[in-house]
């Protein structure tokens, strides 16, 4: 129930670049394990280059994360159960009730997996071996993990807002689903920017199918989203209308669901309605990354604009 | 007897005297702090900083506010029009409610938040980092992020007076007993019997807001005249509760406090089914044709 009894977490933006980025990074291994599984030969230099991409990114977050937090010291109790804190066993911190410990935990694992990508990557690039690497990071035991907690990574911010009692965020099951989509789709995006570069035409046509594909995945669950919350009899939808006032309403209509929805819809549908210069993927790639961040400003900042005003 | 402690507050005898404000911040040692319009640069540049509209210049619960006296000002039965006949003032002093099953100890993902032995929710200072989660998941707006120290503050039911024996400081400091510190048991039997007495009266507005003792019973004046009440028990019971004259949205109450995890599960589900549809549509576009074209070419398979 949207209401104003409860008080704004004060979030800056540093938490929604963060989860902006961490959603590209999860999103980006996602897409390479899945081209790992469904593509062939043909798709080996884009799923290269996509090894790269995660790592770095995931050096980049958690420092975003501790940025923002009010005790940067600290973070470490994210991990390791501080003597004083709340009896649990073990020496690790773990709160299962707690979605920002699933994804604490997670972003760490899955840092690992990104460096076990990245190694492969420059292994296959030529300017160092791991010769060992390569059972290793091919594994399919390994690549599925990593998928999981890609996952993860890619959902658990959404989880953690319906876990509140935020106005918006707190009135739907559909946040989890919705970042995962936006994440993917930003995955897929940096998936068209860099087979746009060195892609066959095969990987660059697969790209274009399942970028459209992801689009429309996520314009449903962004529907089902808004009808949801407009069917609700207690004003969620009127909650989160009036929440997009000011800059998050042109940022969610015209980022999150122009460039991050409509122009691959467009653009990459059988039957284009638009087209870009010179037919560039890169380009549809880029706009919806943009879109992606979009989403994510507009989503975050929505139930704290209304709890503010 | 149960060693859980709480307090009743009776808002039918309360005077909006402000004592149990004063005796919070003495005890716990706060600064005055000022006003929410007075955080506000842009009112303190306007020279618009202070409520203006009320007795109640503190607006709400905050770090350095864990307890804050509210005054409801009800000016005749219908607020849009000028009819001033029977007014009234509610008041009604409100803290963290020590909830039996509290949000923000259930997502706090440090330990910081912990239940003491007296079935309180206490913050460990030197756990908390801050992150401010446990701020958006309580449903009453009570836990709030101290911008000095970088850490979350609220009413802690003076634990540190529990531990020698003492109540807390605000029931102690209020002059018409309208806050009651004690067994959470005897206070739930002394509630109901005060809410029976007030009925008995003619008062038949009063009911209870934290625990349902069942009873029930009509809103005697303001815009809510001739509504029905009953007692309402939200989060599984509350150690701090109240009797209360109005609907529960007038004290600035949700009617139906959740706790945060009713989500968790469903949402999870959800994301998983999004991730299930999303890699289908990812394996049947990169496997769409290439069927065909793997059968004419016949390149190697994985990479």
């Amino acid at each position: 129930m949207p209401d104003k009894y409860v008080l704004p977490p004060e979030w800056e933006w540093p938490i929604t670049i963060a989860l902006f980025l961490a959603g590209v990074a999860a999103g980006t291994y996602s897409v390479m394990g899945l081209m790992h599984w469904a593509g062939d030969k043909r798709d080996a230099p884009v799923i290269h280059r996509l090894g790269f991409i995660p790592m770095p990114i995931m050096i980049v977050v958690p420092l975003l994360l501790i940025y923002d937090l009010g005790q940067q010291g600290r973070f470490i109790n994210l991990l390791i159960r501080n003597p004083a804190a709340a009896e649990r066993p073990g020496p690790l911190m773990f709160n299962p009730n707690s979605p920002m410990n699933w994804g604490s935990w997670a972003m760490v694992i899955f840092a690992a997996f990104t460096a076990i990508a990245f190694a492969d990557s420059l292994h296959h690039s030529g300017r160092i071996r791991f010769g060992w690497l390569e059972g290793v990071s091919h594994n399919t035991v390994v690549l599925a993990l990593g998928e999981l907690l890609a996952l993860v990574v890619s959902g658990y911010s959404g989880v953690l807002l319906s876990v509140t009692n935020q106005g918006v965020w707190s009135d739907t099951f559909l946040m989890g689903g919705l970042f995962i989509c936006f994440s993917e789709l930003s995955g897929m995006a940096v998936a068209a920017i860099v087979s746009d570069r060195v892609g066959t035409a095969v990987t660059a046509g697969a790209v274009r199918r399942a970028l459209f594909g992801f689009a429309a995945v996520s314009a449903v669950f962004l529907i089902i989203f808004l009808v949801g919350l407009a069917t609700q009899q207690d004003g969620s939808l009127a909650a989160l209308v009036a929440s997009l006032h000011e800059f998050v309403a042109p940022v969610f209509w015209i980022g999150a669901v122009g460039l991050a929805l409509l122009v691959p819809l467009l653009v990459l549908s059988p039957r284009p309605v638009m087209r870009t210069p010179n037919g560039s993927l890169a380009l549809v790639g880029v706009l919806v990354l943009v879109g992606v961040l979009a989403f994510r400003y507009a989503m975050f900042f929505s139930a704290i604009s209304f709890v503010q005003g | 007897m149960s060693d859980l402690r709480g307090m009743f507050v009776d808002t039918s005898i309360c005077t909006g005297c402000k004592a149990c404000q004063v005796a919070c911040k003495q005890w716990n040692e706060m600064a005055p702090g000022v006003p929410l319009p007075m955080e506000d640069e842009a009112a303190v540049r306007d020279h618009r900083a202070f409520t203006g509209n009320s007795y109640d210049n503190t607006g709400h619960l905050s770090a350095t506010n864990w307890r804050h006296v509210k005054f409801i000002e009800q000016i005749g039965p219908d607020p849009s029009t000028n009819d001033r006949s029977d007014p009234r003032w509610l008041m009604m002093s409100d803290s963290c409610k020590h909830c039996a099953q509290a949000g923000c100890l259930e997502v706090c993902p440090t330990g910081a938040l912990y239940r003491t032995q007296y079935g309180s929710v206490d913050i460990h200072q030197d756990v908390c980092i801050g992150c401010r989660y446990c701020v958006g998941a309580c449903p009453f707006g009570v836990i709030a992020f101290n911008q000095r120290t970088g850490r979350v503050n609220k009413c802690i039911l003076c634990q540190d007076r529990l531990e020698i024996g003492m109540g807390t400081a605000c029931a102690k400091a209020c002059p018409t007993s309208s806050l009651t510190f004690g067994a959470v048991d005897d206070l739930k039997a002394m509630a109901n019997d005060r809410v029976k007495a007030l009925h008995a009266r003619g008062q038949t507005d009063a009911y209870i807001y934290g625990w349902d003792l069942g009873n029930s019973g009509k809103i005697t004046a303001g815009p809510n005249k001739g509504a029905a009440v009953q007692d309402v028990e939200v989060v599984g019971g509350l150690n701090v509760f109240y009797l209360l004259l109005d609907k529960p949205e007038v004290y600035g109450l949700p009617a139906h406090a959740a706790l945060p995890q009713r989500n968790f599960v469903p949402s999870a589900g959800v994301a998983l089914i999004s991730a299930a549809v999303l890699g289908v549509t990812g394996l049947a576009a990169f496997r769409r044709n290439r069927m065909a074209e793997n059968a004419a070419t016949a390149p190697e398979a994985g990479v």
